[in-house]
């Protein structure tokens, strides 16, 4: 016999269980967790470089470092004295629940505020996958060009915070900034927008400042939690 | 190159509800994705074939339904679907202020046999 059955289950459901029993996790010891996403070479490492040795004063801080291949990325992380752990896809192109709740073994979760994590330089893939974040961090350099927050709007949906990079290239290109900001808030009205400039340390402060909120509010425990369109992906 | 990823968890919540309901076989997949997923059709056809190997869904046929991406109107509140990014309300020709919907990621219906021993008296 041949039957149609209508069903409603989304695709991710097992990627976002995991996320929501990590959440669950850093809910209950306290531990804000930041999803830094973007394109392979956008700068993601280098601003956190450039913004974790202004946290190190007051937050406790790890980070998870996402990569296909080397511990080059995490070298230099844990070159500024913060606790890292690198998770190596082999070649797979994003990070899921699971890769995280595996790596959670190798931080000192419980004497942490604040664990981010640095995903696998990829502005599609990452997007999809929920890691049980609190909050997303979407990073763009301008050098990728304007155009970006249309032709990767996932990455941008989500954020609740975008890092518009290498800001100190802008005289040297032609490209359009209002264009871009445009772009971002209609995708994300209620993010924050940081322009930056890591080696200038340029717009890295207001960042550092995001990142401390963030984390205060977690201190109370269970004070946080993703806003309703991201908590019903 | 996240269509391989996600035709995996599609074959796997396949087979739970192909299981569950008894059958032998699935015939028919069908899900809902939405434009701002950027999945490929063709590559999810071909991930969907290599992640099917060995399961009850070997055979199955693949459809995809596409869910658009939809603005709402900053100028008179209206929610229309946007075509090609084209972010401007049809009615009052204002730009959208938000974008909703486009992230949909479903198993939407399961088309199977199952062996006719198990058919309810009832039913026949």
């Amino acid at each position: 016999m041949i039957r149609t059955i209508p069903i409603v289950r989304k695709l991710l459901a097992r990627n976002e269980h995991a996320a929501s029993e990590n959440r669950a996790r850093f809910g209950a010891l306290g531990v804000t967790c930041v999803n830094v996403l973007g394109g392979a070479g956008c700068g993601k490492t280098a601003l956190l470089e450039a913004v974790l040795p202004r946290l190190t004063a007051e937050r406790r801080v790890a980070v998870l470092e996402g990569d296909l291949a080397t511990t080059r990325d995490a070298e230099r992380i844990a070159a500024l004295g913060v606790p890292t752990a690198q998770l190596l896809t082999d070649g797979g192109c994003h990070l899921t629940a699971t890769h995280v709740q595996h790596a959670l073994e190798r931080v000192p979760l419980d004497a942490l505020d604040l664990l981010i994590i640095e995903n696998v330089g990829n502005p599609i893939c990452p997007a999809n996958f929920d890691l049980g974040e609190h909050a997303r961090l979407a990073v763009l350099s301008v050098a990728e060009g304007e155009d970006k927050p249309v032709k990767y709007p996932l990455l941008f949906k989500d954020a609740q915070a975008v890092a518009i990079s290498k800001c100190d290239l802008l005289p040297h290109l032609r490209y359009d900034l209002r264009r871009t900001l445009a772009d971002i808030r209609r995708l994300c009205p209620d993010a924050a927008i940081f322009t930056t400039a890591a080696p200038s340390g340029a717009g890295v402060e207001p960042l550092a400042e995001w990142l401390r909120r963030l984390s205060a509010a977690a201190s109370a425990p269970h004070n946080i939690s993703r806003s309703p369109a991201t908590a019903s992906r | 190159m996240h269509e391989l990823s996600l035709a995996r968890h599609l074959v796997e919540i396949a087979g739970d509800e192909a299981r569950r309901a008894g059958a032998a076989r699935v015939r028919r997949v069908r899900c809902r994705i939405g434009l701002l997923r950027q999945v490929d059709d063709l590559l999810m056809r071909e991930a969907f074939g290599l992640a099917a190997r060995r399961t009850l869904c070997e055979t199955a046929e693949l459809e995809i339904e596409h869910a658009p991406l939809r603005g709402r109107c900053g100028g008179c509140g209206r929610v229309f679907a946007m075509v090609d990014w084209h972010a401007t309300c049809p009615v009052c020709h204002t730009e959208a202020e938000r974008l909703l919907g486009g992230d949909e990621l479903d198993l939407v219906q399961l088309e199977v046999e199952t062996p006719d021993d198990q058919d309810h008296p009832d039913c026949a």
